[in-house]
Protein backbone atom coordinates (compact mmCIF):
# COMPACT_ATOMS: atom_id res chain seq x y z
CA UNK A 1 0.00 0.00 0.00
CA UNK A 2 1.32 3.46 -0.83
CA UNK A 3 2.58 5.79 1.81
CA UNK A 4 -0.04 8.36 0.88
CA UNK A 5 -2.85 5.92 1.61
CA UNK A 6 -1.29 4.96 4.88
CA UNK A 7 -0.94 8.62 5.72
CA UNK A 8 -4.63 9.26 5.32
CA UNK A 9 -5.58 6.11 7.22
CA UNK A 10 -3.13 6.94 9.96
CA UNK A 11 -4.17 10.54 10.36
CA UNK A 12 -7.84 9.62 10.37
CA UNK A 13 -7.33 6.91 12.93
CA UNK A 14 -5.28 9.07 15.24
CA UNK A 15 -7.95 11.74 15.19
CA UNK A 16 -11.22 9.92 14.69
CA UNK A 17 -10.98 7.37 17.46
CA UNK A 18 -11.14 9.95 20.25
CA UNK A 19 -14.22 11.44 18.61
CA UNK A 20 -15.91 8.11 19.21
CA UNK A 21 -16.39 7.16 15.58
CA UNK A 22 -15.54 3.67 14.44
CA UNK A 23 -13.80 3.55 11.08
CA UNK A 24 -14.26 0.00 9.88
CA UNK A 25 -11.36 -1.03 7.69
CA UNK A 26 -12.24 -1.58 4.07
CA UNK A 27 -9.03 -3.32 3.05
CA UNK A 28 -6.58 -5.81 4.56
CA UNK A 29 -3.69 -3.41 4.89
CA UNK A 30 -1.67 -3.05 7.98
CA UNK A 31 -3.44 -4.37 11.04
CA UNK A 32 -1.30 -7.31 12.11
CA UNK A 33 -0.58 -9.25 15.28
CA UNK A 34 0.77 -12.38 16.94
CA UNK A 35 1.00 -14.12 20.30
CA UNK A 36 3.79 -12.67 22.38
CA UNK A 37 3.47 -14.65 25.61
CA UNK A 38 4.04 -17.53 25.91
CA UNK A 39 6.28 -16.87 22.91
CA UNK A 40 4.78 -18.11 19.65
CA UNK A 41 7.11 -19.49 16.99
CA UNK A 42 7.22 -16.15 15.20
CA UNK A 43 7.95 -14.38 18.51
CA UNK A 44 10.89 -16.71 19.00
CA UNK A 45 12.12 -15.78 15.52
CA UNK A 46 11.79 -12.06 16.26
CA UNK A 47 13.61 -12.48 19.56
CA UNK A 48 16.33 -14.62 17.96
CA UNK A 49 15.65 -17.45 20.36
CA UNK A 50 15.60 -19.54 17.20
CA UNK A 51 17.36 -18.70 13.93
CA UNK A 52 14.85 -17.91 11.23
CA UNK A 53 14.69 -16.25 7.86
CA UNK A 54 12.37 -13.47 6.75
CA UNK A 55 9.75 -14.13 9.45
CA UNK A 56 12.15 -12.64 12.03
CA UNK A 57 11.55 -9.17 10.57
CA UNK A 58 7.76 -9.31 10.52
CA UNK A 59 6.36 -11.79 13.03
CA UNK A 60 3.08 -9.92 12.87
CA UNK A 61 2.46 -10.79 9.21
CA UNK A 62 1.50 -14.47 9.25
CA UNK A 63 -1.68 -13.84 7.33
CA UNK A 64 -3.52 -16.28 5.13
CA UNK A 65 -6.99 -17.37 4.17
CA UNK A 66 -9.28 -18.46 6.97
CA UNK A 67 -9.65 -22.14 7.71
CA UNK A 68 -6.00 -23.18 7.65
CA UNK A 69 -4.50 -25.36 10.36
CA UNK A 70 -0.78 -24.82 9.83
CA UNK A 71 1.62 -22.43 11.54
CA UNK A 72 2.59 -20.31 8.55
CA UNK A 73 -0.77 -19.35 7.08
CA UNK A 74 0.32 -20.72 3.69
CA UNK A 75 2.79 -17.83 3.32
CA UNK A 76 5.63 -19.50 1.42
CA UNK A 77 8.44 -17.38 2.80
CA UNK A 78 7.30 -18.22 6.38
CA UNK A 79 7.11 -21.98 5.78
CA UNK A 80 9.74 -22.70 8.43
CA UNK A 81 7.12 -21.83 11.07
CA UNK A 82 5.50 -25.17 10.26
CA UNK A 83 8.79 -27.05 10.51
CA UNK A 84 8.40 -29.04 13.71
CA UNK A 85 12.04 -30.12 13.65
CA UNK A 86 13.28 -26.57 14.41
CA UNK A 87 14.36 -26.12 18.05
CA UNK A 88 11.27 -24.19 19.15
CA UNK A 89 11.30 -23.51 22.88
CA UNK A 90 8.29 -24.98 24.69
CA UNK A 91 7.10 -22.87 27.61
CA UNK A 92 6.26 -24.80 30.79
CA UNK A 93 2.61 -24.29 31.65
CA UNK A 94 -0.28 -25.85 33.50
CA UNK A 95 -3.49 -26.80 31.74
CA UNK A 96 -4.86 -23.25 31.84
CA UNK A 97 -2.71 -20.78 29.96
CA UNK A 98 -2.92 -17.02 29.48
CA UNK A 99 -2.10 -16.03 25.90
CA UNK A 100 -1.22 -12.37 25.31
CA UNK A 101 -1.34 -10.83 21.85
CA UNK A 102 0.61 -7.88 20.51
CA UNK A 103 -0.78 -5.87 17.60
CA UNK A 104 0.48 -3.26 15.19
CA UNK A 105 -3.15 -2.31 14.84
CA UNK A 106 -6.37 -4.13 15.67
CA UNK A 107 -8.68 -5.24 12.90
CA UNK A 108 -12.38 -5.56 13.22
CA UNK A 109 -12.55 -9.15 14.39
CA UNK A 110 -14.83 -12.05 13.74
CA UNK A 111 -13.36 -14.50 16.30
CA UNK A 112 -10.23 -15.76 17.97
CA UNK A 113 -9.88 -19.53 17.99
CA UNK A 114 -7.48 -21.80 19.83
CA UNK A 115 -6.75 -25.35 18.63
CA UNK A 116 -4.88 -28.25 20.19
CA UNK A 117 -4.53 -30.77 17.40
CA UNK A 118 -7.92 -30.98 15.74
CA UNK A 119 -9.80 -29.90 18.81
CA UNK A 120 -10.88 -26.33 19.15
CA UNK A 121 -10.44 -25.58 22.85
CA UNK A 122 -11.63 -22.00 22.83
CA UNK A 123 -13.48 -19.52 20.67
CA UNK A 124 -13.93 -15.85 21.53
CA UNK A 125 -16.37 -13.84 19.42
CA UNK A 126 -15.94 -10.15 18.75
CA UNK A 127 -18.88 -9.51 16.40
CA UNK A 128 -16.83 -7.40 13.99
CA UNK A 129 -15.55 -5.13 16.75
CA UNK A 130 -11.92 -4.41 17.46
CA UNK A 131 -10.42 -6.48 20.25
CA UNK A 132 -9.30 -4.43 23.26
CA UNK A 133 -5.93 -2.71 23.21
CA UNK A 134 -4.46 -5.21 25.61
CA UNK A 135 -5.64 -8.71 24.89
CA UNK A 136 -5.10 -11.78 27.01
CA UNK A 137 -7.21 -14.91 26.72
CA UNK A 138 -7.23 -17.58 29.38
CA UNK A 139 -7.45 -20.95 27.63
CA UNK A 140 -8.06 -24.35 29.19
CA UNK A 141 -6.11 -26.80 27.05
CA UNK A 142 -8.14 -29.77 28.16
CA UNK A 143 -6.88 -33.16 29.29
CA UNK A 144 -3.45 -32.96 27.66
CA UNK A 145 0.02 -33.24 29.05
CA UNK A 146 3.57 -33.22 27.80
CA UNK A 147 4.63 -31.43 24.65
CA UNK A 148 1.69 -29.69 23.00
CA UNK A 149 1.48 -27.37 20.01
CA UNK A 150 -1.34 -24.87 20.17
CA UNK A 151 -2.54 -23.00 17.10
CA UNK A 152 -4.14 -19.60 17.70
CA UNK A 153 -6.13 -18.04 14.90
CA UNK A 154 -7.22 -14.41 14.71
CA UNK A 155 -10.11 -14.37 12.24
CA UNK A 156 -10.41 -10.89 10.80
CA UNK A 157 -13.92 -9.49 10.46
CA UNK A 158 -13.73 -7.55 7.24
CA UNK A 159 -11.63 -9.76 4.98
CA UNK A 160 -11.41 -13.45 4.17
CA UNK A 161 -8.10 -13.70 6.03
CA UNK A 162 -6.80 -14.72 9.41
CA UNK A 163 -3.53 -14.45 11.34
CA UNK A 164 -1.89 -17.63 12.60
CA UNK A 165 0.33 -18.16 15.68
CA UNK A 166 1.66 -21.52 16.82
CA UNK A 167 2.80 -21.79 20.42
CA UNK A 168 4.84 -24.75 21.72
CA UNK A 169 3.99 -25.72 25.28
CA UNK A 170 5.19 -28.25 27.85
CA UNK A 171 2.09 -29.04 29.84
CA UNK A 172 2.38 -30.43 33.35
CA UNK A 173 -0.71 -32.27 34.54
CA UNK A 174 -2.90 -30.25 36.86
CA UNK A 175 -3.60 -26.58 37.24
CA UNK A 176 -0.17 -25.25 38.19
CA UNK A 177 0.06 -21.58 37.26
CA UNK A 178 2.59 -20.33 34.71
CA UNK A 179 5.95 -19.87 36.38
CA UNK A 180 6.85 -16.23 36.91
CA UNK A 181 9.73 -15.14 34.68
CA UNK A 182 13.15 -15.09 36.36
CA UNK A 183 13.94 -11.55 37.39
CA UNK A 184 16.88 -10.27 35.37
CA UNK A 185 20.02 -9.90 37.47
CA UNK A 186 20.93 -6.24 37.89
CA UNK A 187 23.96 -5.59 35.74
CA UNK A 188 26.52 -3.21 37.20
CA UNK A 189 28.76 -2.64 34.24
CA UNK A 190 32.00 -0.85 35.04
CA UNK A 191 32.80 2.12 32.84
CA UNK A 192 33.89 0.41 29.66
CA UNK A 193 36.43 1.68 27.19
CA UNK A 194 37.38 0.50 23.77
CA UNK A 195 35.42 0.55 20.57
CA UNK A 196 31.66 0.97 20.75
CA UNK A 197 29.92 -2.36 20.25
CA UNK A 198 26.26 -3.15 19.87
CA UNK A 199 24.99 -5.43 22.66
CA UNK A 200 27.31 -3.93 25.29
CA UNK A 201 25.75 -2.55 28.45
CA UNK A 202 27.17 0.92 29.10
CA UNK A 203 26.87 2.85 32.33
CA UNK A 204 26.83 6.63 32.50
CA UNK A 205 30.42 7.79 32.18
CA UNK A 206 31.62 4.93 29.98
CA UNK A 207 34.05 6.12 27.34
CA UNK A 208 34.22 4.56 23.88
CA UNK A 209 35.61 5.35 20.49
CA UNK A 210 33.67 5.13 17.26
CA UNK A 211 35.17 5.92 13.86
CA UNK A 212 38.06 7.71 15.50
CA UNK A 213 35.98 9.94 17.78
CA UNK A 214 35.78 9.48 21.54
CA UNK A 215 32.40 9.58 23.30
CA UNK A 216 31.14 9.50 26.87
CA UNK A 217 27.82 7.82 27.78
CA UNK A 218 25.10 10.11 29.10
CA UNK A 219 22.59 7.36 29.96
CA UNK A 220 22.79 3.78 31.21
CA UNK A 221 21.81 1.69 28.20
CA UNK A 222 22.56 -1.41 26.18
CA UNK A 223 23.96 -0.36 22.81
CA UNK A 224 21.75 -1.29 19.87
CA UNK A 225 22.33 -1.21 16.11
CA UNK A 226 20.89 2.11 14.91
CA UNK A 227 22.06 3.77 18.17
CA UNK A 228 25.66 4.40 17.10
CA UNK A 229 27.27 7.34 18.96
CA UNK A 230 27.28 9.84 16.09
CA UNK A 231 23.50 9.41 15.64
CA UNK A 232 22.50 9.49 19.32
CA UNK A 233 23.64 12.69 20.96
CA UNK A 234 21.19 11.97 23.80
CA UNK A 235 23.15 8.81 24.66
CA UNK A 236 26.71 9.81 23.70
CA UNK A 237 28.58 13.06 24.06
CA UNK A 238 31.65 13.60 21.91
CA UNK A 239 34.60 14.49 24.13
CA UNK B 1 -2.48 18.48 15.86
CA UNK B 2 -5.20 21.09 15.12
CA UNK B 3 -4.39 20.90 11.41
CA UNK B 4 -4.80 17.17 11.54
CA UNK B 5 -8.18 17.49 13.25
CA UNK B 6 -9.47 19.97 10.67
CA UNK B 7 -8.14 17.92 7.81
CA UNK B 8 -9.59 14.72 9.22
CA UNK B 9 -13.00 16.29 9.74
CA UNK B 10 -12.87 17.62 6.20
CA UNK B 11 -12.08 14.13 4.99
CA UNK B 12 -14.99 12.70 6.95
CA UNK B 13 -17.43 15.32 5.74
CA UNK B 14 -16.33 14.81 2.18
CA UNK B 15 -16.60 11.08 1.96
CA UNK B 16 -18.63 9.66 4.83
CA UNK B 17 -17.82 6.47 6.65
CA UNK B 18 -17.88 4.06 3.74
CA UNK B 19 -14.63 4.76 2.00
CA UNK B 20 -13.92 3.24 -1.38
CA UNK B 21 -10.52 2.89 -2.91
CA UNK B 22 -9.63 5.10 -5.80
CA UNK B 23 -6.34 5.48 -7.52
CA UNK B 24 -4.67 8.32 -5.74
CA UNK B 25 -2.00 10.72 -6.82
CA UNK B 26 0.98 8.72 -7.98
CA UNK B 27 4.03 8.83 -5.76
CA UNK B 28 7.22 10.09 -7.31
CA UNK B 29 9.94 7.68 -6.38
CA UNK B 30 12.58 9.02 -8.74
CA UNK B 31 14.85 12.04 -8.43
CA UNK B 32 12.74 15.08 -7.54
CA UNK B 33 12.97 18.47 -9.28
CA UNK B 34 15.18 20.08 -6.64
CA UNK B 35 17.23 16.93 -6.14
CA UNK B 36 16.90 16.61 -2.37
CA UNK B 37 13.60 14.96 -1.40
CA UNK B 38 10.41 13.45 -2.78
CA UNK B 39 6.80 12.96 -1.69
CA UNK B 40 7.62 9.73 0.11
CA UNK B 41 10.22 11.44 2.24
CA UNK B 42 7.78 14.16 3.26
CA UNK B 43 4.97 11.78 4.08
CA UNK B 44 7.28 9.43 5.97
CA UNK B 45 8.44 12.27 8.22
CA UNK B 46 4.93 13.63 8.68
CA UNK B 47 3.69 10.22 9.78
CA UNK B 48 6.75 9.35 11.81
CA UNK B 49 6.57 12.44 14.02
CA UNK B 50 3.26 11.50 15.71
CA UNK B 51 4.21 7.83 15.73
CA UNK B 52 7.44 8.70 17.57
CA UNK B 53 5.55 10.94 19.98
CA UNK B 54 3.26 8.09 20.95
CA UNK B 55 6.28 5.92 21.67
CA UNK B 56 7.78 8.72 23.70
CA UNK B 57 4.67 8.96 25.85
CA UNK B 58 4.68 5.21 26.41
CA UNK B 59 8.32 5.42 27.46
CA UNK B 60 7.59 8.30 29.86
CA UNK B 61 4.92 6.20 31.56
CA UNK B 62 7.34 3.31 31.90
CA UNK B 63 10.05 5.52 33.36
CA UNK B 64 7.62 6.37 36.16
CA UNK B 65 5.77 3.09 36.63
CA UNK B 66 7.88 0.11 35.56
CA UNK B 67 8.99 -1.97 38.51
CA UNK B 68 12.21 -3.26 36.96
CA UNK B 69 15.17 -0.92 36.71
CA UNK B 70 16.35 -2.30 33.39
CA UNK B 71 12.94 -1.59 31.86
CA UNK B 72 12.98 1.99 33.19
CA UNK B 73 16.48 2.47 31.77
CA UNK B 74 15.50 1.07 28.38
CA UNK B 75 12.45 3.36 28.41
CA UNK B 76 14.69 6.38 29.09
CA UNK B 77 17.07 5.45 26.29
CA UNK B 78 14.12 5.00 23.92
CA UNK B 79 12.58 8.31 24.95
CA UNK B 80 15.72 10.43 24.59
CA UNK B 81 16.74 8.93 21.25
CA UNK B 82 13.23 9.32 19.84
CA UNK B 83 12.96 12.89 21.11
CA UNK B 84 16.12 13.75 19.17
CA UNK B 85 14.78 11.99 16.09
CA UNK B 86 11.56 14.01 16.28
CA UNK B 87 13.64 17.19 16.45
CA UNK B 88 15.58 16.13 13.36
CA UNK B 89 12.46 15.24 11.41
CA UNK B 90 10.75 18.53 12.23
CA UNK B 91 13.91 20.40 11.22
CA UNK B 92 14.06 18.63 7.85
CA UNK B 93 10.40 19.32 7.12
CA UNK B 94 10.93 22.97 7.99
CA UNK B 95 14.07 23.18 5.84
CA UNK B 96 12.14 21.62 2.97
CA UNK B 97 9.36 24.13 3.52
CA UNK B 98 6.85 21.35 4.23
CA UNK B 99 4.17 21.33 6.93
CA UNK B 100 4.78 19.18 9.99
CA UNK B 101 1.16 18.06 9.85
CA UNK B 102 0.28 15.92 6.85
CA UNK B 103 -1.63 17.56 4.01
CA UNK B 104 -4.66 15.35 3.43
CA UNK B 105 -6.00 15.54 -0.09
CA UNK B 106 -9.76 15.03 0.27
CA UNK B 107 -10.03 14.01 -3.40
CA UNK B 108 -7.87 10.97 -2.86
CA UNK B 109 -10.32 8.92 -0.85
CA UNK B 110 -8.67 5.69 0.02
CA UNK B 111 -9.42 2.44 1.77
CA UNK B 112 -8.90 2.47 5.49
CA UNK B 113 -7.38 -0.81 6.45
CA UNK B 114 -5.05 -0.15 9.27
CA UNK B 115 -2.50 2.32 10.38
CA UNK B 116 1.08 2.57 11.52
CA UNK B 117 0.42 4.91 14.38
CA UNK B 118 -0.70 3.33 17.61
CA UNK B 119 -4.41 3.54 18.23
CA UNK B 120 -5.11 6.10 20.97
CA UNK B 121 -6.96 3.37 22.86
CA UNK B 122 -3.64 1.60 23.28
CA UNK B 123 -2.04 4.64 24.85
CA UNK B 124 -5.07 5.10 27.08
CA UNK B 125 -4.84 1.48 28.23
CA UNK B 126 -1.26 2.11 29.32
CA UNK B 127 -2.12 5.43 30.99
CA UNK B 128 -4.82 3.60 32.94
CA UNK B 129 -2.44 0.91 34.21
CA UNK B 130 -1.02 1.82 37.59
CA UNK B 131 2.38 0.86 38.93
CA UNK B 132 2.37 -2.81 39.78
CA UNK B 133 2.86 -6.28 38.35
CA UNK B 134 0.62 -5.65 35.36
CA UNK B 135 2.35 -2.51 34.20
CA UNK B 136 5.68 -4.00 33.14
CA UNK B 137 4.14 -6.74 31.05
CA UNK B 138 1.57 -4.42 29.49
CA UNK B 139 4.24 -1.87 28.58
CA UNK B 140 6.48 -4.54 27.02
CA UNK B 141 3.59 -5.98 25.03
CA UNK B 142 2.20 -2.66 23.80
CA UNK B 143 5.57 -1.15 22.92
CA UNK B 144 6.47 -4.27 20.93
CA UNK B 145 3.41 -3.82 18.72
CA UNK B 146 4.09 -0.10 18.45
CA UNK B 147 7.70 -0.58 17.35
CA UNK B 148 6.66 -3.16 14.75
CA UNK B 149 4.55 -0.33 13.31
CA UNK B 150 7.56 1.98 13.30
CA UNK B 151 9.55 -0.61 11.35
CA UNK B 152 6.76 -1.00 8.79
CA UNK B 153 6.67 2.75 8.24
CA UNK B 154 10.44 3.01 7.93
CA UNK B 155 10.45 0.15 5.39
CA UNK B 156 8.20 2.16 3.09
CA UNK B 157 10.65 5.07 3.25
CA UNK B 158 13.55 2.75 2.49
CA UNK B 159 11.68 1.45 -0.51
CA UNK B 160 10.52 4.68 -2.14
CA UNK B 161 12.24 7.58 -0.38
CA UNK B 162 14.89 9.71 -2.05
CA UNK B 163 16.46 11.94 0.61
CA UNK B 164 19.74 10.56 1.90
CA UNK B 165 19.08 11.85 5.40
CA UNK B 166 15.54 10.46 5.62
CA UNK B 167 16.60 7.10 4.22
CA UNK B 168 19.47 6.92 6.65
CA UNK B 169 17.10 7.67 9.53
CA UNK B 170 14.71 4.99 8.26
CA UNK B 171 17.58 2.50 8.28
CA UNK B 172 18.48 3.39 11.84
CA UNK B 173 14.84 3.11 12.89
CA UNK B 174 14.58 -0.37 11.39
CA UNK B 175 17.79 -1.50 13.08
CA UNK B 176 17.16 0.02 16.50
CA UNK B 177 13.45 -0.89 16.79
CA UNK B 178 14.14 -4.47 15.69
CA UNK B 179 16.80 -4.73 18.39
CA UNK B 180 14.44 -3.11 20.91
CA UNK B 181 11.75 -5.66 20.10
CA UNK B 182 14.23 -8.41 20.85
CA UNK B 183 15.21 -6.73 24.11
CA UNK B 184 11.56 -6.21 25.13
CA UNK B 185 10.84 -9.87 24.43
CA UNK B 186 13.74 -10.93 26.61
CA UNK B 187 12.21 -9.02 29.53
CA UNK B 188 8.81 -10.63 29.17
Amino acid sequence: MSLKRKLIMFASAVLIAPLGLVMLPAATANAHGYILTPPSRQAQCAQHTVTCESIQWEPQSVEGPKGLRNCHGNVARFAELSDNSKPWKATSVGRTVNFTWTFTARHATDTFEYFVGNTRVKEVKYNNQQPPATLTHSVNLGAVSGRVRLLAVWNVGDTTNAFYSCVDLQVSGGESPEPAPEPQPEPTPPPVSGTWASGTAYAVGSVVTYNGTTYRALQNHTALPGWEPPSTPALWQAV
Amino acid sequence: MKLLLIAALFLLAGCGVGITETTGVSMSAGPPPDGTFNDTDVMFLQMAVPQHEQGIEMARLAEKRASRKEIRELATAIRVTQEDEVGQMRAWLTRWDQPIAPDLDPAAHTGHGGMHGTDPAVLQALRDTPRGPDFDKRFLTLLTGHQHGAVELARLEEKDGYSKEARSLAGRIIASRTAEIEQLGAYL
